[in-house]
């Protein structure tokens, strides 16, 4: 197992596990709904095709932002 | 075409933009752009009219309102070229009225319609300046809208004409902001690579706002505008994130995304390392 640190929160996953499958596991425990939101890295946003392909590491900090819509 | 740039500020004009001209990064020249610059704000509601007064202060010298909207009495506490007796008008046409009385150097043009698909498609034809303006690189546009259908929309159009993009957008005490622009900074993807979808349920109307709140990221809006117009700085390729409660402003890098259908014709960049290894360069420990 290794530590994520998601919006500030010290996470558990799996070593192989990539940031889609983090975000289905936070996404579960807090329903959250994963088509509104964008995903920072380490300050990077990860688009959304590149989930599947992108590899949790030990330390990673992940930031979940809503859209925000209003004007 | 290109007569505002070569055009001499008159004396009148010089005093008035006297401590903007001060700035080296401005200069006589630079006022002289910012007067033959063409900005369209679509949306003219919290951030539309913020954002709408301070340009037209600054003497950005064309400005094009779209909202159809008329203006309501829970409108008047964030929205400030509105009052009273601006209930039940055009927002277009009251926002005009009042910034032309700001600064007579500004053309408002407005458009009390909804900037839908037919709007966005007729806009160059049924504008001479304006295509002209856009040919010439003197055109950008801010998105001050309240929904998420609108701002797909216009992230589309946008990036379809290579059309600079500074998207802004605030709710309760959350603010976001964005600059998008195919021609100089494509790896940074555009409005689509970071929110793909096509409709949320939250916006001010349902979520409630503070007006203090709507100014700060409006003047952060036409900050980015400003400096794009004024080629101050390097071109931002961010995605701004304010948090009124914490009085923060946090940053985090865009990454195109080279599957996003809306910006897939914009030219290539020279940036195609995976965003692992640009988040975590090699031998760069974290924690
Ligand atoms: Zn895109």
């Amino acid at each position: 197992m290794i530590n994520v640190v998601v919006n500030s929160q010290v996470h558990r996953v799996l070593e192989n596990s990539n940031l889609l499958m983090t975000l289905q596991l936070i996404a579960e425990s807090q329903s959250l709904d994963l088509s509104n939101i964008a995903v920072a890295l380490n300050q990077h946003v990860v688009p959304k095709s590149q989930w599947a392909e992108t590899f949790c590491q030990q330390g990673d900090q992940i930031d979940l932002f809503n859209a925000v819509a209003g004007g | 075409m290109t007569i505002a740039a070569t055009d001499i500020l008159t004396k009148q004009q010089f005093i008035q933009y006297y401590r903007q001209i001060l700035l080296p990064e401005v200069a006589e020249q630079g006022q002289k752009t910012l007067l033959s610059q063409h900005i369209m704000i679509v949306g003219v509601g919290g951030l539309g009219t913020h954002v709408a007064q301070q340009l037209a202060a600054a003497g950005i010298g064309n400005l094009y309102l779209v909202d159809d909207d008329k203006v309501e009495n829970s409108n008047l506490p964030r929205q400030i070229l509105f009052n009273p007796e601006s209930i039940g008008q055009y927002k277009v046409s009251c926002a005009a009225a009042e910034l032309i009385k700001l600064n007579p150097d500004v053309k408002v043009n407005t458009y009390a319609e909804r900037f839908s698909k037919d709007f966005s498609e007729s806009l160059f034809a049924g504008n001479s300046a304006l295509k002209q303006a856009n040919e010439d690189e003197r055109f950008i546009l801010l998105d001050c809208s309240d929904n998420m259908p609108t701002r797909q929309l216009l992230n589309h159009w946008c990036a379809r004409h290579f059309i600079p993009l500074v998207s802004a957008s605030v709710s309760a005490f959350s603010g976001q902001l964005m600059l998008i622009d195919g021609k100089n900074t494509p790896e940074a993807g555009c409005y689509h690579c970071v929110f793909s979808s096509l409709d949320i349920q939250q916006n001010c109307q349902s979520m409630g706002v503070l007006g203090t709140a709507v100014s700060l990221v409006a003047s952060m809006q036409a900050l980015t505008a400003m400096k794009l117009v004024l080629n101050i700085g390097s071109l931002d390729k961010y995605l701004h994130i304010f948090d009124g409660v914490a009085m923060s402003w946090h940053k985090v890098m865009r990454h195109r995304d080279l599957k996003c259908p809306v910006c897939r014709h914009w030219p290539e960049s020279n940036n195609t390392e995976s965003v692992h290894s640009l988040a975590l360069p090699s031998g760069e420990t974290k924690l």
